[in-house]
């Protein structure tokens, strides 16, 4: 039983570490990880699908708002900074970085810019969205082992 | 006022202990975040409430609640971060109020400083940012 979970908890370290050396996630994630050992050990495998529930809803809100003819630029701007907010506050630093592309963008009213920016973003969200999914099955199963 | 630094601790999560818990009072509207930053919180040792928008946090006051420290998020819907600071300096709150915004340019950090805070710190919330937080609460 001990191995076992020794054995998924080095395989889920291994999808973070492989993640870090990309560049998708930074030290944060390992902060938010470190978090559910106090009272909490649900944490990870909670938090996980609200950062994936709270990007899609943002996306979804950046893309009406740049289809819609004029463009609000200043609710693009103030979706795009609630982005930042919570993928910097998880970790997940290349979708944090390419907010900060659409920002400026958004700031020079250049919806060519936008849009590109835009599809980075949920480039860079959609190539770690699987990868977090393995991570929350990974954490579901060791809670099963600890219980 | 100046901006907060960080600075490194030797260890990533030493808890401040101290006699009587330091109370925090998390202002922040997006629950993903509220969830992070009050289980960092408490795992520092600090007792922790949370309200979703400035006036929230101005009516706990108004109701006679007190905090050691509040963490204000700027950007929050019916109250932000500017104008309920603004709001709890004016009516004589001399909590520490340290600002956690996802805003990153100099001057929106000159902006929201000249509200009353404290400190500002761009998020994210990170040990070392707490351990500044907690230890200068602790002097002072």
């Amino acid at each position: 039983m001990a191995a076992n979970r020794q054995a998924l908890n080095e395989q889920l370290q291994k999808i973070v570490d492989s993640l870090k050396e990309q560049g998708m996630l930074d030290k944060q994630f390992g902060l938010v990880h470190s978090l559910k050992e106090s009272n909490s050990p649900f944490f990870l495998a909670e938090i996980i699908p609200m950062f994936c529930q709270n990007v899609q809803t943002i996306l979804r809100d950046l893309t009406q708002t740049l289809d819609k003819e004029p463009v609000n630029y200043y609710d693009l701007e103030e979706y795009c900074i609630k982005l930042k907010g919570c993928t910097s506050s998880i970790g997940a630093r290349r979708m944090a970085l390419a907010c900060v592309t659409l920002r400026q963008a958004s700031e020079n009213k250049n919806k060519d810019g936008c849009i590109l920016a835009l599809n980075g973003i949920k480039h860079e969200y959609y190539n770690l969205q699987s990868s977090l999914d393995s991570i929350v099955q990974l954490e579901r199963r060791i809670l099963c082992h600890n219980a | 006022m100046g901006f907060g630094k960080a600075t490194s601790s030797s260890k990533a999560m030493k808890i401040i202990e101290t006699e009587k818990k330091i109370s925090v009072l998390i202002v922040e509207d997006d629950p993903l975040i509220q969830k992070i930053h009050k289980v960092m919180m408490t795992k520092f040792g600090t007792e922790v409430q949370v309200v979703a928008n400035g006036k929230e946090a101005v009516d706990l006051y108004h109701s006679g609640a007190s905090f050691d420290l509040i963490l204000m998020d700027f950007e929050m819907p019916i109250m932000d971060g500017f104008e309920a600071t603004k709001e709890l300096r004016s009516m004589g709150v001399t909590s520490m109020i340290v600002g956690v915004t996802s805003r990153s340019q100099d001057s929106e950090i000159q902006a929201f400083m000249k509200s009353g805070l404290n400190a500002c710190y761009v998020k994210p919330l990170n040990a070392e940012k707490v351990t500044t937080v907690l230890n200068e609460l602790k002097n002072n």
